[in-house]
């Protein structure tokens, strides 16, 4: 099969979604020919068909690659075997590529940040042998397999607690095979990218356990503190300076490095520049005394010691003060209390009055906390969906009352994205105190409906395996059923199918393949729903997003307009209401 | 060799005092410099003008001090501070004050340059009359003034006038105590071998340390008429009833002068107040004539650095008589240091207050700050008060007197004195605990008859007010609890701690309660500096009520 076979084979949902995937976007207008013909412009860059040519599946399994470490069965995915595009992900991830990040079953994706295919292949992977490649893709698939059985869905939470609790209780090294160090380096990044803080251990076994003790991590490369500083959202400049002064990193290699990726890093990571050595001189080199003095004959602390001390007098022997002022000034750069002291521990004994005036002046500082925090207010409904909507809890600093949110500043524009996904479309501009509008989320008509329709496009529920030799036509357009997990969910499933009935995919869930040991040798059938909005009948019960509010309606009738299908509906106040089909994305129930 | 001395070029000395060296290195330093301050790890030290023209007047000289520098120093000797110490010192003795005759004294300059220096000054022109060569005369009685201005200008002067004997006072130390080695030692070194150009000068030591002690000593020596000069009352008590109980004199000749009784006896002891006191701005000082008229062989001046400026005045004519300064630190508020080496001499001993402790004469001293929370009913009233208001909110802090039951209870062999600022809070202690208690309003029988009986054992815990702190003896106590204020200037501070933690069995602790979060914490913070910096141990400790 030639790519443009392969391509042309798939419909339009799975066009989209690979051209958003692989593409970055999608060009308006588009039609399939173009989405065919952008794609396999892509794909047909040598280093690109190399890599298709040895593709086994279809394009389930392309899209596999953005279901890596998300919600994906562990069984299903041990049955990649041999994928190279897993390996592919993993240097993707390596290269602090971005990736895509199920949180849960829904089709809404939380969209870490976007995706750069630019450096998608590496030269090693290029010049690896085939040997080398099918040796590591067997460890890689195990452990892929071992991370999508922890990454699940219904396993992840959005307490950190509770999913160390998780990592503990099931044993996390259990579920994979001996690794190499660098393989459990990047698992542990991986799941502290995940939500789940992981340590790693160096030994030769490279153990991994959940901890939340910062030594466990202390062992983890430049890499990790490359993938530190772009994990903004973990860790933002202070937390990572707390994080640093905890793990004065020696390497001067590190310091290096991180120079180079984050140049602005002196000013934000203090103690990178920290080389410090006990003197070998006689007599002490520091000495810091119970009247707030500290007596200092190397200059190398200095940047350090300026953070929250005062220069006296530099002369043979510099001396510093510890003042209020000072020690205020560096709690406001991240420093506290236990940091100060630590660190000043390296080459001094730290009176215990110095240290317990340290810890009174940081109990003060914490009295009041200020922090930059964006507040949402919003209606009683819409509030009831944004507590229902999973995307959104981590972006939720705090529900302060029963309609008002502080959401993170940091993430806004993704949660801006789920709350629009979620129909919520005309989402205010963030006011400013001084009346001036920082943040503009207007979009063309254009681009918020293929927004919307985009968004509320099924596309394939996860964890759907077709075999290739399924793949035909009559299979894109027939409906089949399905086996769902109970028995009413397969009672209402089969009786929509049978009526045509748009679905929401969050409905779906899908089927479990069948086992050999832990080799998969058959899948359940699974359906692909077409968005049949056609389908739409009277009496249906819909749901659809009305002037930024959920509305549930019953079909009265349907009129065709000129090229558009009106849908005449009545709600429960007996109030008439005409919408655009396409408007409509779920069908509750069916009442005859 | 472990050098412990870094020598910085603002001509600061930073001794490590962990060194193996750092006890002989620091008495070699003391010669010539003067200690600002020793806390735990580094004492600080400083060459100036002064010091070493003090250890110029002992003999020492520049290339001694140099020397020594390049002993210890750890690092190489700032070429700034080896100048400073050449030129400063070899200032010293090139300007000679000598007798001429009964009423002239001749001043006589060892340069040439620093003679035609001193003729065109003009603010010496009514004291100096050029004589021949590079001499002036001076009359007699601008001996001290004359002193006075040539320091101003960096000319120390080397006074070489012979002192003059007072009436003779027979008196001898008893044997009821045993002077303690630095003692001799000190007054040694004041009076030296009683030539020229000695007997004249300050003794420096610590609170608690019996430099009262050292006065007597000296008064036995030089067996004259002598006046003694207080900075109050409480002092001159306690000068009378130290000459009474360790020598030989007897009531007739020991003599109060003083606001409330003028009593001249062979040994006066007298209050500065009452010397500078007159009956409006123009009016004379009519105590003066009190220096001025007897006698005198001997005049101590205790706590020197607090000598008042008029009395300089005073001071200064009486340059002919062997004099003391006593003090636990030269550094003077006003920085006329150097007025109080012109006129009363150059230091002549002086020693850290560690190394006393260390030796054993001074007992181990605890500084302890305990900080508690303000209750929260009183934190909105805190919160809306003015300044003022605040401080004595916090000070006032009801959960004070629970942290004083606990501390007296953990310490039940332990003299202690309850000290406060606020005369409500110390009646609310007394209420809760029935301790007797002293204020500036307390009647003077009842005041020392509680002052005997603590003395005696028969009351262990005393409540005494700030201002009775000043206005009263205070007696001897292993413990004191600060509940509110402070007791002053840092001087003060540092004073009123001697006293409470004077040489005794036992360790001496000193608590302070301060409420945290408020505008107590600032003085709180002073004082720990101030306190390390005199080589205190200090803790600070959090109680949650």
């Amino acid at each position: 099969m030639t790519l443009e076979n392969y391509l042309d084979y798939l419909d339009m949902d799975r066009l989209l979604f690979l051209s958003r995937l692989y593409l970055g976007k999608i060009e308006m207008p588009y039609t399939k020919i173009r989405l065919i013909e952008n794609l396999k412009l892509f794909l047909s860059e040598e280093r690109i068909k190399k890599l298709i040519s040895s593709v086994k599946s279809d394009e389930a399994i392309l899209i596999s690659i953005a279901h890596l470490f998300g919600p994906l069965d562990e069984k299903q995915l041990s049955s990649l075997a041999g994928l190279s595009f897993i390996r592919t992900s993993l240097y993707l991830d390596r290269l602090s590529m971005r990736f895509l990040m199920f949180k849960n079953d829904d089709d809404l994706w939380e969209e870490n940040e976007s995706f750069d295919l630019s450096a998608v292949y590496t030269d090693s992977f290029l010049r690896s042998s085939d040997e080398d490649v099918e040796r590591e893709d067997k460890n890689l698939k195990d452990v892929l397999a071992g991370m999508a059985s922890i990454l699940s869905a219904e396993n992840l939470r959005s307490s950190r607690k509770d999913n160390l609790r998780y990592l503990r209780a099931i044993g996390i090294s259990d579920h994979f095979p001996k690794l190499s160090r660098e393989t459990s380096e990047y698992i542990a990044i991986s799941f502290i990218k995940a939500g789940l803080y992981c340590g790693f251990l160096s030994d030769e076994s490279g153990y991994i356990k959940p901890t939340e003790k910062i030594e466990d991590l202390k062992s983890l490369s430049n890499l990790f503190l490359a993938y530190l500083l772009f994990s903004e959202g973990r860790f933002n400049h202070s937390s990572l300076s707390a994080f640093l002064a905890q793990n004065i990193y020696s390497d001067k290699e590190v310091n290096e490095k991180l120079r180079i990726i984050y140049p602005e890093i002196d000013r934000a990571l203090p103690f990178l520049s920290l080389v410090g050595s006990k003197d070998e001189d006689n007599g002490s080199t520091f000495a810091l005394s119970s009247d707030y003095t500290l007596t200092s004959s190397k200059c190398d602390e200095s940047f350090t010691l300026s953070r929250f001390m005062t220069v006296e007098k530099v002369d043979t022997y510099t001396t510093w003060t510890l003042t209020r002022e000072g020690v205020k000034s560096s709690f406001d750069s991240g420093f506290t209390a236990e940091k100060i002291i630590k660190y000043l521990s390296r080459f001094t004994k730290v009176p215990e009055s110095i240290q317990e005036r340290l810890k009174n002046w940081n109990e003060s500082y914490e009295r009041v906390r200020v922090y930059d925090y964006l507040f949402v207010e919003t209606t009683e409904r819409n509030a009831f969906l944004i507590d229902s909507l999973p995307l959104l809890k981590i972006h939720i600093v705090k529900k302060v009352s029963p309609t008002g949110y502080l959401m993170k500043r940091s993430t806004e524009e993704q949660w801006r994205r789920i709350l629009m996904y979620s129909g919520l479309e005309m989402i205010g501009k963030t006011e400013r105190e001084d009346g001036l509008v920082t943040i503009s989320n207007e979009k063309t008509e254009n681009n918020r409906l293929n927004a919307y329709r985009n968004a509320t496009y099924p596309t394939l529920p996860r964890r759907k395996y077709i075999q290739k030799k399924e793949y035909n036509e009559n299979l894109l357009k027939s409906d089949i059923s399905i086996k769902l997990k109970t028995k009413e969910e397969k009672e209402s499933f089969t009786r929509l199918l049978n009526i045509g009935c748009i679905v929401d995919s969050s409905q779906i869930v899908p089927g479990q393949p069948f086992y050999q040991g832990r080799k998969a040798t058959g899948f359940e059938y699974q359906v692909k729903l077409h968005l049949l909005r056609q389908s739409i009948k009277e009496n249906f019960f819909v749901e659809l997003m009305f002037e930024e509010e959920k509305y549930i309606a019953k079909v009265v009738s349907i009129n065709k307009v000129e090229d558009n299908n009106i849908a005449i509906l009545i709600d429960e106040n007996e109030n008439r209401l005409e919408v655009d089909i396409s408007k409509i994305f779920l069908v509750r129930e069916i009442t005859f | 060799m472990d050098r412990p001395l870094v020598v910085q070029s603002d001509r600061t000395l930073l001794l490590d005092i962990h060194s193996s060296n750092a006890e002989e290195c620091r008495a070699d330093l003391i010669v010539f410099t003067e200690l600002i301050k020793s806390p735990e790890h580094v004492h600080t030290y400083e060459i100036t003008a002064l010091s070493l023209w003090n250890a110029c007047s002992s003999g020492y000289s520049a290339k001694k001090a140099i020397e020594t520098l390049e002993k210890w120093s750890r690092f190489d000797i700032p070429q700034t501070v080896l100048f400073f110490i050449e030129d400063t010192a070899s200032r010293f003795g090139s300007i000679l004050l000598d007798e001429l005759d009964e009423n002239t004294l001749l001043l006589t300059c060892k340069k040439d340059l620093y003679y035609r220096q001193l003729a065109s000054e003009k603010s010496l022109s009514t004291l100096l009359t050029p004589y021949s060569g590079n001499s002036f005369t001076v009359p007699l009685l601008y001996r001290g003034e004359v002193k006075v201005r040539l320091i101003k200008l960096g000319f120390p002067v080397d006074d070489l006038v012979p002192l003059k004997k007072g009436e003779e006072l027979s008196l001898d130390l008893k044997d009821n105590f045993v002077a303690r080695e630095y003692q001799i030692t000190a007054v040694n070194a004041l009076l030296g071998n009683m030539e020229k150009g000695t007997g004249y000068g300050n003794i420096v030591l610590p609170c608690g340390s019996g430099k009262t002690i050292v006065g007597l000593i000296a008064l036995s020596r030089l067996k004259t008429n002598t006046l003694i000069l207080c900075p109050n009352v409480v002092s001159v008590h306690q000068w009378i009833r130290e000459i009474l109980d360790k020598t030989t004199l007897t009531e007739n000749e020991v003599g109060e002068y003083s606001g409330e009784v003028k009593n001249i006896k062979p040994v006066t002891v007298c209050t500065y107040q009452v010397l500078t006191w007159r009956e409006n701005v123009e009016a004379d000082f009519k105590h003066f004539k009190l220096l001025s008229e007897y006698n005198w062989g001997f005049v101590i001046y205790d706590e020197v650095h607090m000598l008042p400026a008029p009395v300089f005045k005073i001071t200064s004519s009486l340059q002919s008589v062997y004099r003391l300064g006593l003090t636990a630190t030269l550094v003077r508020e006003d920085g006329r240091e150097d007025e109080v080496f012109s006129l009363v001499g150059p230091k002549r001993y002086d020693v850290p207050w560690s190394v006393l402790e260390k030796q054993g004469f001074i007992a181990k001293a605890y500084c302890h700050e305990i900080r508690i929370d303000l209750p929260e009913e009183l934190e909105v009233e805190y919160a809306l008060a003015k300044n003022r208001e605040k401080y004595r909110i916090a000070s006032e802090n009801p959960n004070k007197i629970k942290i004083v039951k606990q501390l007296v209870e953990e310490h039940p062999d332990d003299r202690i004195l309850i000290i406060g600022q606020y005369i409500d809070q110390l009646e609310e202690i007394r209420k809760n605990f029935g301790w007797p208690i002293i204020t500036g309003s307390s009647a003077n029988k009842k005041r020392d008859q509680l002052y005997d009986d603590f003395r005696s054992g028969k009351e262990r815990i005393l409540i005494v007010s700030k201002v009775a702190n000043f206005a009263i003896d205070l007696p001897d106590a292993s413990m004191a609890i600060q509940v509110s204020g402070t007791f002053g200037s840092r001087q003060e501070e540092a004073q009123r701690l001697g006293r409470i933690l004077r040489p005794k069995e036992r360790d001496s602790h000193f608590y302070t309660i301060i409420t945290k979060f408020s505008s107590e914490e600032e003085f709180a913070l002073n004082r720990q500096k101030f306190l390390s910096e005199q080589g205190y141990s200090y803790t600070v400790e959090n109680i949650k009520i």
